[in-house]
């Protein structure tokens, strides 16, 4: 019954989102119309310390119809109702799923009753209509988020632009997006349909999704998408106004940052999935799943460094406008991508309802219209600040540029294929070695730039006084890529230059902040100033560089010194891996909730003192029958110990694959310090945000 | 140490390239080949081939079924003395383009592998042309000194020399 519920509140979603895309909309707003029904709009007063009360200079320019409400209900009031009407429809789904009903096609097809309660709802996430369904509860989310935006206006440098309209005009595109996509997950993959008769028990979950980081993969990647759809509801809203401002990038700065991490997250979590489950397996594939998470990432990642550019200097209108619609562009299409029939097996979704061909023609028509617009709006984009080549504003649009660029080419080697294929060619296969060859001559003077690009002053700067700050960095990370390549002479060079360049990132970001720490303070300052004139933003950024520095340094050594062994093991024998020796003790056959398994002990000692114990499985799920592996994996101080067991040997050992990854546990740091730079500044923005409005409110 | 190191990196000696991240041993030792030549070979082959019933993973990388089919079938080809070449070409004779990873140029990729390209020389006039915008701006919108400006600036700029820049 409460799916039935759920299923009515997925409908009302559509209705209110059409209902929030029209009653926010200023046109409506303004319009004669509603005037002749509900009298001039107006302001209520003893409210909130609005930008109206700002300065009185502002008002007389004004014409008092264009002040638009803040404070009258609906604006509020429909944002909740969607969420609670969210929270209904992802309820009565999840209920489905914990009480088992499997008269829901749904819950039938990737659940089933021994399925452990933990599973069952991580299961209700993953197919199509339920990704769908944790989509619209994202974004409504972010909508209500957006809307007590509006009615806590935030005491700016750059507020006294605002009258409202931004939100106003955000929100009405959110409601109509949240009504785009609830009618795609009505139409393309309705979760609450029934069966007949249902049958007597599920399908099974897959069981590659059995993993509590995995379940938890799906709600960051919504909430980065969700993210997303509000950087691009105020991106429209700007281009409408035609006000691409400082106070749109300022506005959008969390959101920024917000999806960044949740997608970051999810990708980390992708990556470490991987590496642990398919236990032979490496970390990136470059398979479509993955290149759908990368895409939005990487020009979110331009998006980060441009909004600050525009906020800063009010430059790069035009082009941070079109990643702002870009960024969204590619995640739904992503989204696309990973449930679409077209394009061949994929094992992520395994319920197939359709082809998800609203979502696709709500994806044509949105973005259409959405370029359009953009391509209309371009003379307003111009850019009334000159910058010179060299200059903080330059390298961020440089960095921006090639990202732009990264996607672009990451979004053609996977499309290519399926296109190919569409039009009748034959398959191919755009795999790794294609990617690592484009792509590794793009990241260079990526890499190149991120070093010394934070040092760079704004709007104008010199070469040699770059070469003068830069000295010590340059100086000691050219040692250390020397160093490295003459002692490592007959390896590739892709690692070797990737740790040169980890060096000169980590060298330069540290040499800048010590810059920064030592400097000569003015008279009168206190010897704090210097960390004060830090500040969170500089913190958060150089955690993040300094966190890709030491991804790379990680990925790259590894990939140069990993030693992999595999034999043939019988109980009682000990294999060696580095500074590492592991003692293999036999096969134990155990119960898990819902599976068998077939456990492996090893006991691991590190120059002959013991350490752990570790235990890799072979986990049979007989309700789908399928076999998945679990790698045992020690994260010690100098490297990773990735240790699994396969099938029985001809000669009736254990087959075990024992790899040494030195610096591996670098890459799970550096990805953990990167999401850390971003969380710091989230952090610090909504505390500030917190305190800026206590404080005017006192 | 140093020694142990570098002859095993010589012997095993498989580095993938930087973003590829680490190969692994989905390889048997059953299936191994005594000789460390042809072995090495034989992994080196795989890890350009694509198991057929999984996502972009190498043949190296795979436990399906099927890419052990395929391990066994290459290194089946190279003791029968086929050349890498050779290798690659039979099973590709068998399986089509599909089981190679990086595509082959032919007419149908040649637009794939002239995108990168394409797309950086696109970027690189985008911005050239950006640049060129700028400065025309910048021109068009700055207003040189005065007189009495510049000597005032000159004014300033001169007293503060001494002082630096803090």
């Amino acid at each position: 019954m409460l799916a039935e519920f759920g299923h009515f509140a997925l409908l009302l979603i559509v209705v209110t989102g059409f209902g929030q895309a029209v009653l926010c909309s200023p046109l409506w707003l303004r319009s004669s119309i509603r005037s002749s029904l509900l009298g001039p709009a107006t302001v209520l007063a003893g409210g909130s310390p609005g930008p109206f009360s700002d300065g009185p200079g502002n008002m007389s320019v004004r014409l008092p119809t264009q002040d638009l409400p803040r404070q009258t209900s609906p604006y509020l009031i429909l944002p909740l109702g969607i969420l609670v009407l969210a929270i209904i429809a992802e309820a009565g789904l999840l209920h489905a799923f914990i009480v088992s009903d499997f008269s829901l096609p749904i819950v039938a097809d990737v659940s089933h009753s021994s399925t452990p309660l933990l599973f069952r709802i991580g299961a209700a996430f993953t197919p199509d209509g339920g990704a769908m369904v944790l989509w619209l509860l994202a974004v409504s989310l972010v909508n209500v988020v957006l809307a007590i935006q509006l009615f806590t206006p935030e005491k700016s440098s750059y507020a006294q632009d605002d009258d409202g309209s931004l939100y106003h005009n955000a929100l009405s595109v959110l409601g109509l997006l949240i009504a785009v996509l609830g009618l795609a997950t009505l139409i393309d993959a309705d979760p609450f349909l029934r069966m007949a008769v249902a049958p007597l028990d599920g399908r099974g979950m897959n069981p590659q999704n059995q993993d509590v980081l995995r379940v938890l993969r799906e709600p960051f990647l919504y909430l980065g998408l969700a993210g997303l759809a509000v950087i691009y509801a105020l991106t429209i809203s700007g281009l409408l106004d035609k006000k691409f401002d400082r106070r749109i990038a300022e506005t959008m700065r969390f959101w920024t940052i917000m999806s960044w991490v949740s997608l970051g997250t999810a990708i980390a979590i992708n990556a470490y999935r991987s590496y642990s489950q398919q236990a032979w397996g490496n970390w990136w594939y470059w398979d479509t799943a993955e290149n759908s998470l990368l895409l939005p990432w990487l020009l979110t990642t331009a998006l980060v460094h441009c909004r600050a550019v525009l906020e800063k200097t009010e430059t790069l209108k035009g082009w941070t406008a079109f990643l702002g619609l870009s960024a969204l562009a590619v995640g739904w299409f992503g989204v696309y991508l990973t449930r679409s029939d077209l394009f061949g097996p994929l094992t992520e979704t395994l319920m197939k309802s359709g082809d998800s061909m609203t979502l696709l023609i709500g994806f044509c028509v949105v973005f259409a219209g959405s370029y359009y617009l953009f391509w209309q709006r371009s003379d307003n984009l111009g850019e009334p600040r000159p910058f010179e080549p060299i200059s903080r504003e330059s390298s961020m649009f440089l960095n921006s540029v090639i990202l732009a660029l990264i996607a672009a080419v990451v979004l053609i080697g996977t499309i290519y294929p399926l296109v190919l294929r569409w039009l009748g060619g034959e398959n191919i296969t755009v795999g790794g070695p294609f990617y690592v060859e484009v792509l590794v001559p793009m990241t260079v003077p990526l890499l190149l730039l991120m070093g010394f690009a934070p040092t760079l002053r704004w709007r104008q700067d010199e070469v040699w006084l770059i070469g003068r700050r830069m000295k010590l960095a340059a100086i000691l990370s050219l040692i250390i890529f020397l160093f490295v390549s003459i002692r490592f002479i007959d390896l590739s060079p892709a690692p070797l230059i990737g740790i040169g360049l980890a060096g000169w990132i980590l060298t330069a970001s540290l040499s800048d902040l010590w810059a920064r720490l030592w400097r000569q303070p003015d008279h009168g300052e206190s010897k704090y100033r210097n960390l004060q004139l830090l500040g969170p933003r500089y913190l958060s950024m150089t955690l993040a560089h300094i966190g890709l520095a030491v991804m790379l340094a990680g990925g790259a050594a590894s990939s140069i010194w990993e030693e992999q062994i595999v034999v043939s093991a019988r109980a009682g024998q000990s294999i060696q891996a580095g500074p590492y020796n592991l003692q293999y003790e036999g096969v134990s056959l155990l119960a898990g909730e819902n599976y068998a398994t077939r456990q492996a002990k090893f006991i691991l000692y590190r120059h002959a003192l013991p350490v752990t114990e570790l235990y890799p499985e072979i986990r049979y799920y007989p309700i789908r029958g399928v076999e998945t592996r679990e790698a045992g994996i020690w994260h010690g101080r100098d490297g990773d110990l990735h240790v699994s067991v396969g099938d029985r040997a001809d000669d009736g050992g254990r087959v075990v694959s024992v790899r040494f990854l030195p610096m591996m546990t670098w890459v799970w740091a550096g990805m953990i310090l990167m999401l850390t730079g971003g969380a710091i500044s989230i952090v610090t923005r909504i505390f500030l945000r917190f305190q800026k409005n206590g404080v005017s409110a006192s | 140490m140093t020694r142990r190191l570098l002859t095993l990196i010589g012997t095993l000696g498989v580095i993938m390239p930087l973003l590829a991240g680490n190969p692994a041993w989905a390889v048997n030792p059953d299936e191994m080949l005594s000789n460390p030549v042809l072995e090495k070979r034989a992994r080196d082959i795989s890890q350009e081939l694509r198991c057929l019933v999984c996502q972009n993973q190498s043949i190296d990388d795979s436990d399906a079924e099927l890419a052990r089919d395929l391990r066994v079938l290459v290194r089946e080809r190279l003791i029968a003395g086929d050349t890498n070449a050779e290798a690659i070409d039979y099973i590709v004779a068998r399986y089509g383009d599909y089981v190679l990873l990086n595509p082959p140029l032919k007419p149908e990729t040649y637009i794939l592998w002239a995108s990168p390209a394409v797309l950086a020389i696109l970027a690189l006039l985008a911005v050239f042309a950006f640049y060129r915008r700028k400065q025309r701006e910048a021109a068009a919108t700055t207003t040189s000194l005065s007189r009495d400006e510049q000597a005032r600036l000159d004014e300033i700029l001169g007293t503060s020399k001494d002082d630096g820049r803090a």
